[in-house]
């Protein structure tokens, strides 16, 4: 029955036993503990007590019976000492009452009587011992308290106390003795239900302990099974409900029902992706699922539309490709047909440099003559100056010369003025004279007219002169002017000279220069063939990769595609294509046959990108990105 | 030579006649002199200048140890200065100025020739109207195709000019040989 309960209630019903013992256990010592109190406030009322009054009761008859004796003794102050007597006789008595009212036991209070009768004797004794002292007569009063019967008075006295004493004693020690047996059995019931409780609770947990040992160990192994069958991929393995214990049936149901949940949505997309992978991209994942399993649809969904895309951008590309390696195929020939003109063009460049060069040497001879012809020019016009500076000289004499004809003219002319002077005079005095000076008259005027026509000869004279003066002036001038011009004529054949020989060391330089052309012009010619070669190597790969085109166009055939793309896929896609496009060159390469040959439409764009910017490793690569293929393959052809 | 001709003021007007003229150049005119009138003809030469003269008197020269006045043709007639040339010529004339006889220069620019001029060939200075004087010319000769301006030397100076050229005369001829002379002209103005 206990094995069928529920794990609740099992430890619910082990703890309520302990709990049960531990209640007796505590209740039995609770009640041990006060009775132990109770016996020894009653051994302390009882027995200590009455110890202690009897020890003063004692204490009392001792000095009592003292103060008798030294009332014997003493001769003076007998009222003194019977007072002392008579209040130690009332604290007796008092005590003795205070011990009557303490005890209870028949045996004790007989013998209290006893002890107060034996007192009373001792008493009447006393007293009349008082009366001797006080009357005078010591002598009969000594014989009296050291007589017989009042020495064996006080003697009984003693033992009475004393045997008080010894019975309070012996029932002290009685009830001593009661109470640790008490206290010992309380002990061992203690221990007894302490071992019960503890031999109950041991058996209750370990019961517990493998009870849930079991429950965990079941659940344990459900979990791992799964995990396991989970790692192997074996979807379908559920846990077993039977191997675990009531409530916690319930974990196992739930992990099922959440595996059954995650599954699902694996298992259409499972048979999304075998449809995919035997090529029919048309299937899609159709069930309406929430949260992650939207995303693995969506995203499969997605991966799928993305290779349906991609296959079908392959598709377009490769008849690019096609067309653009059938481009490349007739560009490679006529590119071998030009540079064939091309070697023909420097071969011919080659024989127009060597009549340039000839010519060159030419032209240097030529120099070096009109050298000579410059310096010899130079000369000349040298020679020129000084007969030039000569003429000037003998100009200058000519001047000279006119200029004293001149002043001879002036004289003449001076001469003639005074002569019509003095003729005019003569005039006047003939007019004077009346027609006496008739005849002086006339030969007055003839002289004038002489002087007249000495003055106009003079002054034809002196316009002639004038005018040679000028013109040997000019002459002057001029043949400074020549001597001018004929020194710029030195300086121009000094400068004539010098270009000629500058014009003779750039003709040399220029046959080095001519010579150097020549050699470059051949390395050139090398270059022209070997593109010749190269480029109809690149006609014969560029057909190779028509076909390579063809295959591929061929294999992306046997693939269903869907004919309608969703739009915003073209939308991520192109933007994708700005990215790669704003790339470096180098990544650009990797990307350039798949990506940027559908998006510009020519194929050759990237290519050239490639190989301006590698250099002059641009050739192997540019080959390789316009023809996908490895080495291994290319080297079959 | 010439004729007095009594004019119906009062005034007497000189007429040229037949005879010798000397003629001279001043700027682009042709002027004549009385023959008779002329002493003789000098080349230029220094002239010394007396202060407070008018303008037109250059100053006085010794000719031959006689000091005569010699007056600027051109700034007389009020034409532009002109610098002295070589055919520059000082006519030595004899003038009659109030009544007193002297010798004067007279500086021209060129000194042409002795003409025979035909009374004919004289005509009349023109009257231009009552304010212009025409007083100091005779007449105008035609000599070809050219005009004479035939001058009257005595009247060439004005009254007043005369005296101050007398003064100048008067004063230079303080030294004794040409007591004479200052004795004629003091006696003459007396």
């Amino acid at each position: 029955m206990f094995k069928n309960m529920r794990l609740g209630w099992k430890i619910m019903v082990s703890m309520l036993a302990v709990v049960v013992l531990m209640m007796g256990l505590g209740i039995y010592g609770l009640r041990s503990i006060s009775t132990l109190d109770e016996s020894n406030s009653a051994m302390f009322e009882r027995n200590v007590v009455p110890l202690s009054i009897l020890t003063g009761m004692t204490g009392s008859i001792q000095r009592y019976l003292g103060a008798i004796r030294d009332n014997l003794i003493t001769d003076t102050d007998h009222e003194k000492f019977v007072a002392r007597y008579r209040k130690l006789a009332s604290d007796f008595q008092e005590d003795w009452t205070n011990f009557d009212k303490a005890v209870t036991a028949p045996e004790l209070k007989q013998a209290l009587a006893k002890l107060k009768d034996q007192f009373e004797v001792v008493e009447r004794t006393n007293t009349n011992l008082a009366e001797l002292v006080k009357a005078g007569r010591s002598r009969e009063a000594e014989t009296l308290f050291l007589s017989a019967a009042s020495d064996s008075d006080r003697i009984k006295l003693q033992d009475a106390v004393e045997a008080v004493g010894e019975i309070t004693k012996k029932r002290a020690n009685d009830r001593a003795e009661e109470n640790s047996a008490q206290a010992s059995t309380a002990k061992k019931v203690s221990w007894m239900m302490m071992v019960l409780a503890v031999i109950i609770a041991s058996v209750m947990s370990l019961v517990l302990f493998r009870n849930i040992q079991v429950i965990i160990k079941g659940l344990l192994d459900e979990t791992e099974l799964l995990a396991k069958a989970g790692i192997e991929g074996r979807l379908t393995t559920r846990g077993s409900t039977d191997r675990v214990n009531f409530e916690f049936r319930q974990i196992v149901e739930g992990v099922n029902r959440m595996l059954d949940a995650v599954l699902a949505p694996i298992d259409e997309a499972a048979k999304v992706l075998e449809r995919a992978s035997q090529k029919d991209l048309t299937a899609r994942v159709m069930g309406s699922y929430v949260g992650d399993h939207a995303k693995i649809r969506d995203n499969v969904n997605k991966a799928i539309e993305n290779l349906q895309a991609a296959l079908s951008q392959v598709k377009d590309s490769v008849n690019q490709v096609s067309s653009a390696s059938t481009q490349i195929s007739s560009g490679s020939q006529s590119l071998a047909q030009g540079a064939n003109e091309q070697a023909s063009s420097l071969e011919e460049i080659s024989s127009n440099l060597e009549e340039m060069s000839s010519m060159v040497k030419q032209n240097t001879e030529n120099a070096n003559q009109a050298n000579l012809l410059a310096g010899n020019a130079k000369t000349q016009a040298e020679k020129g100056n000084e007969a030039m500076l000569k003429m000037a000289q003998a100009i200058e004499q000519i001047k000279k010369s006119a200029d004293e004809t001149a002043k001879i003219i002036k004289t003449i002319d001076e001469i003639a003025f005074q002569t019509n002077l003095l003729a005019l005079n003569a005039a006047v005095e003939a007019a004077r004279a009346g027609d006496a000076g008739k005849g002086f008259a006339v030969v007055a005027e003839e002289v004038r007219n002489l002087a007249m026509r000495s003055a106009e000869a003079a002054k034809n004279t002196s316009a002639l002169i004038e005018e040679s003066q000028r013109n040997s002036d000019n002459g002057v001038s001029v043949s400074g002017q020549v001597g001018e011009i004929l020194k710029q004529i030195v300086t121009g054949a000094q400068k004539v000279a010098q270009l000629i020989a500058e014009v003779s060391a750039a003709t040399q330089e220029q046959a080095k220069g001519i010579e150097q052309v020549n050699a470059g012009v051949s390395e050139m010619n090398k270059v022209t063939q070997q593109n010749a070669s190269l480029s109809e190597e690149s006609a014969s790969a560029a057909e190779e990769l028509n076909g390579q085109a063809e295959e591929l166009a061929q294999m992306v055939a046997t693939f269903t595609l869907d004919g309608s793309e969703s739009s915003d896929f073209r939308h991520e896609e192109r933007k994708a294509k700005v990215l790669r496009m704003q790339r470096p060159p180098q990544t650009a390469n990797h990307q350039a046959p798949s990506g940027n040959g559908h998006k510009d439409g020519t194929p050759r764009q990237p290519v050239a990108q490639i190989a301006r910017s590698n250099g002059h490793n641009g050739h192997a690569q540019a080959a390789e990105a316009a023809i996908p293929l490895t080495d291994e393959e290319l080297r079959k052809f | 030579m010439h004729s007095d001709v009594q004019k119906p003021g009062g005034k007497v007007e000189r007429r040229a006649g037949s005879g010798k003229y000397l003629t001279f150049r001043l700027a682009a005119e042709e002027y004549g002199l009385e023959i008779l009138k002329v002493q003789e003809i000098i080349g230029i030469m220094n002239v010394t200048r007396v202060p407070k003269m008018p303008a037109f008197v250059r100053g006085i020269i010794n000719l031959r140890g006689k000091l005569i006045p010699v007056i600027d043709m051109r700034a007389k007639f009020g034409m532009p200065h002109q610098d002295d040339t070589l055919k520059t010529c000082i006519i030595v004339v004899q003038v009659v100025l109030n009544t007193i006889k002297i010798t004067m220069g007279v500086i021209v620019d060129n000194v042409s020739e002795v003409l025979n001029i035909q009374e004919n060939q004289i005509e009349a200075p023109p009257a231009f109207g009552a304010g212009i004087d025409t007083e100091f010319m005779l007449g105008m000769g035609k000599v070809g195709n050219k005009v004479v301006i035939l001058l009257d030397i005595d009247r060439v100076l004005t009254g007043s000019e005369a005296s101050q050229i007398l003064a100048t005369v008067a004063e230079s001829a303080a030294n004794p040989e040409q007591k004479d002379l200052k004795t004629e002209i003091t006696a003459k103005a007396g």
